[in-house]
């Protein structure tokens, strides 16, 4: 199964250059069953990223892009007066995908932010008392402007904890961007890739990856990464256990790409940062949560 | 504690409570029947949802036990009014007991008690609960994910046990000036410094262990003849007897090379400084500087007896007193009455001193005196004449004292000796057991040159002597009185030893053997047992070794997984230090298995071995594959291939 990945990593590598390790880590996110946040400028791939990787696991892919007039209805859908019929229809948003792309997130207001955000944890939405369950699986990317920019609404650390990692897509290398230039239209070569995955296998990997096994000590090393960074001295937010979960389902995750069935503490290593970087950078921005998480991975001994 | 766990709160329960019980029977009936309620109450509160004390309330109710303790005892220093905190603060800290703080303090509380209690009785019946409460209290520490509790704590018992013995043995033990007693109640009563009337009857009524001793070499087999001399009385009151100086023995000239054997006295503490002996005794060996002989064949400790002490002391059969006595040991009180007639009279008829001798046994043996506990109160100013001539009822003391002030009047130096007779034969541990039942008091004559033992109890009541004060007064008054001169009757009894005696006997010998060996083991016990290791032959010693040899290679087969380490880190420390050593430590925040790639690559020629070792951590640590036994191939094979590196 995890051949399939590979291969799809490897695709998806032809289109968007020189962001192998990302497109890994995206998948990861997809199979440990949680969202992604990518914070970075624009123009830097991000919405090709998300688009090559719609089309290749055959997902059903939208994008709803957040401005600051949005509201939540536009995004799930409302209901509508059905004048034959005398009676109110739900009619589904855009969120009714399973891989939907939330472009600019932090341009929206708060509220509509939280209906996406309610979303993305329940796996439904609820409208005037009635629960409309979302396709599975669902898998929301987010992008959001860095925090300091204008016309933002920042996320709450609450909010920022619904989602399982966080990635910056830096500016591609400079041989990547005389390739770039020189190449394709990465748009023209989305057209030629097809969906390497049939419907229900995604879902079926997704239960494979909840298999995979964690040592005691493996668990030990991550409840040592928690405890370390409630210490004193230590300038990131203290993590929670939630976020210690979310570090076990991402590593799983990753080892399920790797081929194993077992979880090593090095799989724990290759997600701690986009997984820990928003939670324990809060306020401060990803950016500074990122260098807070390797300075814990640094300062945190691995039990044998 | 049902919904509260955070470790064994079933190990703390039993343990606290048992050493809760033990130090409770200490103390003031009012703090250790609060205590209990506490218990109760803590109980209630758990098990049927009964309202437990606030925090605020165990607080007041401390300073209330503090102020309640100052009333009672003026002081908080001393063993009573320790215990008494100690135990009211262990039922005030069950009752908050609420979280893992509570738990180890609640632990820490339960040591100072079991360790308070040990080191004030020392008895073998209180080490087993103390050794239970210690266990019971370390289980209740373990943290309750550890899988094999018992097991860890069973290891580290097994352990901990051959430090513990060669300590016990090679630790040098130092007697500190200031060091603890071990309590004021272990000062037992024994005898006062005179010999009043009804004061051996006093002692005689307590059952009270004084010492053991071990006979075996010198074949005495008889009850009857076991006289423990404790001290020599010289002056006489008429019936009462007082001590006297009685000067340091002078250093034997020609010491007769007669026939000599050892005995052993393991003597409990007492208020006096008297060292027991059996009539006959030459020498008391104890520590150096510790013992004084006395004239009189007494020997006094030079320090207050406030341990158990053990002695040895040399005994030869025969071997009596021949020092001459002066006319202070003719001296009495002045005769007066039927006492100064029935003098008078004797001295007519009975020139010589054995003619002398013969008219005063007459005068106990023919005339109905009653030995009996109780003889009642004599006093006045010819108390003499009141017991032998009018009750007649008496004790021992009261024989032997009227014995040897009419022998003086007679001109017959004589002295009182008290001490004890006879003593009860434990034949599990070959020893005999004299406690203050056996109190008894007789008289010394100075005839033909040496002190003679004469015992006028054993004309009245020889059946006392020959089946031992504990039967004899088991009997009932009537029964003392008709029987006392029958020697050949016996008391009923199931025939032979009953169970029950049995186990009496062996719980005394174990006891025995407890304080002998253990709790009295000090200095000179110490220096006695390197002293005979010594002088152990060298095939004994190389014996020894070997058997020790023997042991630790049991014990390396036993604890072979080194621990509570994993195989898997052993194999890694292993590597670990052997990279340190190169220079090639492992970095902050690396994981095992990417430090072991690295040293591969780095040191082809150990590259194989750390690949499996990398493959077998990964396996056993990570995917929780049960490779067991294949730590110590990899071991070998990773030593194999550093010294091939080197």
């Amino acid at each position: 199964m995890n051949k399939k990945f590979h291969e799809l990593i490897s695709e998806a590598s032809k289109v968007v250059l020189d962001k192998n390790v990302e497109i890994r880590l995206a998948m990861t996110c997809l199979l440990a069953g949680g969202h992604l946040l990518i914070e970075d400028l624009p123009g830097v791939g991000k919405t090709t990223l998300v688009q090559v990787l719609g089309k290749l696991t055959g997902l059903k892919t939208r994008r709803i892009q957040f401005t600051i007039d949005l509201l939540p209805a536009d995004a799930i859908g409302g209901q509508v007066f059905h004048p034959q019929e005398q009676k109110f229809v739900f009619h589904p948003g855009p969120l009714f995908s399973q891989l939907v792309m939330a472009d600019e997130l932090n341009r929206a207001s708060p509220r509509t932010q939280s209906a996406l955000l309610q979303a993305m944890e329940e796996g439904e939405v609820s409208v005037d008392g009635t629960n409309w369950p979302l396709p599975k699986p669902f898998y929301v990317i987010a992008t959001q402007n860095p925090h300091q920019q204008t016309g933002t609404f920042p996320l709450p650390e609450s909010q920022l904890d619904r989602f399982l990692m966080s990635l910056e897509l830096h500016h591609a290398s400079k041989e990547t961007e005389v390739r770039l230039l020189q190449g394709e239209d990465p748009r023209g070569l989305l057209n030629k890739i097809h969906a390497l995955f049939s419907e229900g296998e995604i879902e079926q990997a997704l239960q494979q990856v909840q298999a995979v096994k964690v040592a005691p000590a493996v668990a030990n090393y991550i409840a040592d990464i928690l405890e370390r960074s409630r210490r004193a001295g230590f300038e990131g937010a203290p993590l929670s256990t939630r976020a210690g979960m979310a570090l076990v389902r991402a590593a799983k995750a990753w080892a399920f790409l790797e081929g194993r069935d077992y979880v090593r503490p090095d799989d724990v290593q290759q997600v701690l940062v986009p997984v820990l970087g928003h939670r324990l950078g809060g306020n401060h921005g990803i950016k500074r949560g990122r260098e807070w998480a390797v300075a814990l991975q640094k300062a945190t001994a691995v039990p044998v | 504690m049902t919904d509260r766990k955070f470790f064994s709160q079933k190990a703390l329960a039993f343990s606290f409570v048992t050493a809760m019980v033990m130090v409770g029977i200490e103390v003031s009936p009012w703090i250790a029947f609060s205590s209990v309620g506490l218990l109760i109450w803590k109980w209630g509160v758990e098990n049927l949802k009964w309202k437990p004390l606030s925090k605020k309330v165990t607080g007041v109710l401390s300073i209330a036990l503090l102020v309640q303790i100052l009333l009672q005892f003026r002081t908080f220093i001393g063993q009573e009014p320790s215990y008494t905190f100690l135990l009211g603060l262990s039922g005030l800290r069950v009752m908050d007991y609420r979280n893992e703080r509570d738990h180890r303090f609640l632990v820490l509380l339960g040591f100072v008690l079991v360790s308070v209690k040990a080191l004030f009785s020392l008895d073998i019946y209180w080490i087993i609960p103390s050794a239970l409460a210690f266990a019971g209290l370390w289980y209740s520490l373990l943290p309750g994910a550890l899988p094999h509790k018992g097991r860890v704590l069973l290891k580290v018992f097994a352990l901990s046990v051959p430090a513990a013995v060669i300590m016990f043995f090679a630790f040098p033990r130092v007697v500190l000036p200031w060091a603890m007693s071990r309590g004021s109640n272990t000062g037992q009563i024994g005898f006062s410094e005179e010999l009043n009337p009804g004061n051996v009857a006093e002692l005689a009524g307590i059952s009270t262990m004084v010492f053991r001793a071990k006979l075996s070499e010198t074949g005495i087999k008889n009850a009857e003849n076991l006289y423990w001399r404790g001290s020599v009385l010289p002056y006489s009151r008429g019936l009462s007897w007082r001590p006297g100086t009685l000067g340091l023995r002078a250093p034997e000239k020609g010491t007769e090379v007669s026939k000599s054997s050892l005995y052993e006295i393991a003597l409990e503490p007492h208020s006096n400084t008297y060292l027991f002996v059996l009539d006959g005794t030459s020498e008391v060996q104890l520590e150096q500087g510790r013992t004084m002989s006395l004239n009189g064949d007494i020997y006094r400790s030079a320090r207050p007896l406030m341990t158990t002490t053990v002695y040895r002391a040399k005994w030869s059969e025969g071997s009596k007193d021949t020092l001459a006595p002066d006319e202070d040991y003719l001296r009495t009180p002045e005769m007066r009455g039927r006492v100064l007639e029935w003098v008078e009279q004797t001295k007519k008829d009975a020139a010589g001193t054995e003619e002398r001798l013969q008219a005063l046994q007459d005068l106990f043996a023919k005339n109905d005196f009653t030995y009996s506990l109780n003889p009642g109160v004599y006093g006045g100013p010819n108390d003499l004449e009141a017991f032998l001539f009018y009750r007649k009822r008496g004790f021992c003391e009261h024989f032997a004292g009227a014995y040897a002030t009419l022998a003086r009047s007679l001109g017959i130096p004589s002295r009182v000796v008290v001490g004890y007779q006879g003593g009860r034969y434990n034949p599990m541990g070959d020893f005999w057991r004299v406690t203050q039942r056996d109190a008894h008091a007789w008289v010394e004559v100075f005839h033909q040159g040496v002190w003679q033992r004469k015992d006028p109890t054993s004309w009245v009541a020889p059946l006392r002597l020959v089946i031992g004060a504990e039967d004899f007064f088991n009997l009932s008054e009537e029964d003392q009185k008709v029987f006392a001169r029958n020697v050949q009757w016996r008391p009923s009894k199931d025939s032979g030893i009953t169970l029950w005696d049995r186990a009496e006997f062996l719980i005394d010998d174990l006891n025995y053997r407890w304080t002998y060996f253990l709790v009295d083991f000090d200095r000179s016990s110490q220096k006695s047992f390197w002293q005979s290791l010594a002088d152990m032959k060298l095939q004994m010693i190389l014996g020894l070794i070997f058997v020790t040899v023997i042991g630790v290679l049991l014990f390396r087969s036993l604890f072979r997984t080194k621990g509570l380490v994993s195989e898997e880190r052993v194999l890694f420390l292993a590597v670990q230090k052997w990279a340190e050593k190169r220079n090639q430590p492992q970095e902050s925040g690396e994981t095992p298995l990417h430090y072991l790639t690295r040293l591969a690559e780095e040191n082809p020629q150990q590259r194989e071995a750390l690949r499996d070792i990398g493959h077998f951590i990964d396996q056993k640590a990570y995917a929780g594959e049960r490779l067991e036994r294949q730590s110590q191939h990899l071991l070998r094979l990773w030593k194999q291939a550093v010294e091939k590196g080197s």
